[in-house]
């Protein structure tokens, strides 16, 4: 309290039910603060009238009902999308590596195959190249015994077997 | 705004899905959440954004409602008061943008001015002046001052809807009158600040 009297705001609480017994005694005595606290009351009073004069006047549009129907629609939109994303990566994403890993798996599969008599030599061959199409030219390559193709260079690829002609 | 049996009986029907119960609970609080969010924004277009936003938010789980909690209509009024709040920060945020654009000589030109509905009320004297003076007052008292003498609540749930302590909810009630009566009793000063402070009003 400055001067023996409270401040504004704990007057005003005063008259917002923020009671103190020191306070109250000081009421009794002090005519400038029971007036200050009955300003208070009073503009309490003024503020609800006003309040409630402009919010019965103000003009309240229509409710748009659909508005509120196109943006629940919209916000689940995007949950569906972001479900479908990765469904669709995946199958990419395996599609792919089938692609990648399919000439690595046709060579371990037809190494598996090759018999073990045969060793199958591989031939030079020429691919012609014409307008962005490979042309494979690969001839049929002759079967040798294995010592022959242990003398040979290692190739860098197999060619796929081709069957023995009968009766060699 | 009274809970009513029907309302219950409304709200289950729309917790469950049922659109017209959805429809039905929204047209009988949408004039009540407009009055609200008009008098805490003094905006038409605002408000309207607002209490849309507002039910879209609601609706989009209405699961989470607990009758047990509060109205729904409560339920409603803390959704109402948080995005008012956010809409003055977006709307100061852009103010600071325009004032840079003043300074840099770049002012846009003008939006014709929204009606004051006082003015249509031909509110007089003292009325008007404690409207006035409630457009000068802080935000933040502004809002304490809206819940307690406009919407009549007790303190516990001003301090539900401001998200603060019933103490606190007191306090900023106060300090809201407190500012008003100082706009009251010397009209010329302008605005006041959110900590009180008033601040010369710009030249119009």
């Amino acid at each position: 309290m400055s001067e023996g009297h409270p401040g504004e705001a704990e007057l005003a609480r005063f008259g917002e039910g923020d009671k103190s017994a020191e306070l109250e005694e000081h009421l009794r005595w002090c005519a400038r603060c029971r007036s200050v606290v009955a300003d208070y009351r009073w503009l309490g009073e003024e503020v609800g009238a006003s309040l409630g004069a402009v919010a019965g006047t103000v003009g309240v549009p229509r409710p748009r009902w659909w508005a509120v129907q196109e943006q629940l629609s919209a916000s689940e939109r995007p949950q569906a999308r972001r479900l479908r994303v990765p469904a669709v990566a995946s199958v990419v994403l395996a599609f792919s590596l089938m692609l990648a890993l399919s000439p690595v798996v046709g060579t371990a599969v037809a190494a598996r195959t090759l018999p073990p008599e045969a060793m199958v030599a591989p031939v030079p061959f020429t691919t012609g190249i014409s307008g962005g199409d490979g042309i494979s030219l690969a001839t049929p390559t002759p079967v040798i015994s294995r010592d022959e193709a242990t003398a040979l260079p290692t190739p860098g690829f197999m060619l796929p077997p081709t069957a023995p002609k009968p009766g060699t | 705004m009274t809970h009513t049996s029907s309302d219950t009986e409304t709200i289950a029907r729309a917790v469950e899905g049922d659109e017209v119960a959805q429809r039905a609970l929204y047209e009988a609080h949408y004039g009540g959440a407009f009055r609200l969010a008009y008098l805490l924004l003094q905006d038409t277009c605002d408000a309207e954004e607002v209490v849309q936003d507002a039910f879209v938010y609601l609706f989009r789980d209405l699961r989470r409602y607990d009758p047990e909690r509060g109205s729904f209509w409560a339920w409603l009024r803390v959704a109402l008061v948080s995005r008012c709040r956010n809409k003055r920060r977006r709307r100061r945020l852009s103010l600071v943008s325009l004032e840079a654009l003043d300074a840099a000589g770049q002012v846009p030109a003008d939006p014709a001015p929204a009606s004051d509905p006082a003015d249509a009320l031909e509110l007089r004297g003292t009325r008007r002046a404690v409207w006035d003076a409630l457009q000068r007052v802080s935000p933040g008292a502004r809002e304490a001052l809206v819940l307690r003498f406009y919407e009549g609540l007790p303190y516990g749930e001003i301090a539900a809807a401001l998200g603060c302590s019933a103490d606190a909810a007191r306090a900023r009630v106060a300090h809201g009158k407190v500012q008003l009566r100082r706009l009251l009793s010397a009209p010329e000063e302008g605005v006041v600040g959110e900590r009180g402070d008033v601040r010369p009003a710009k030249a119009g």
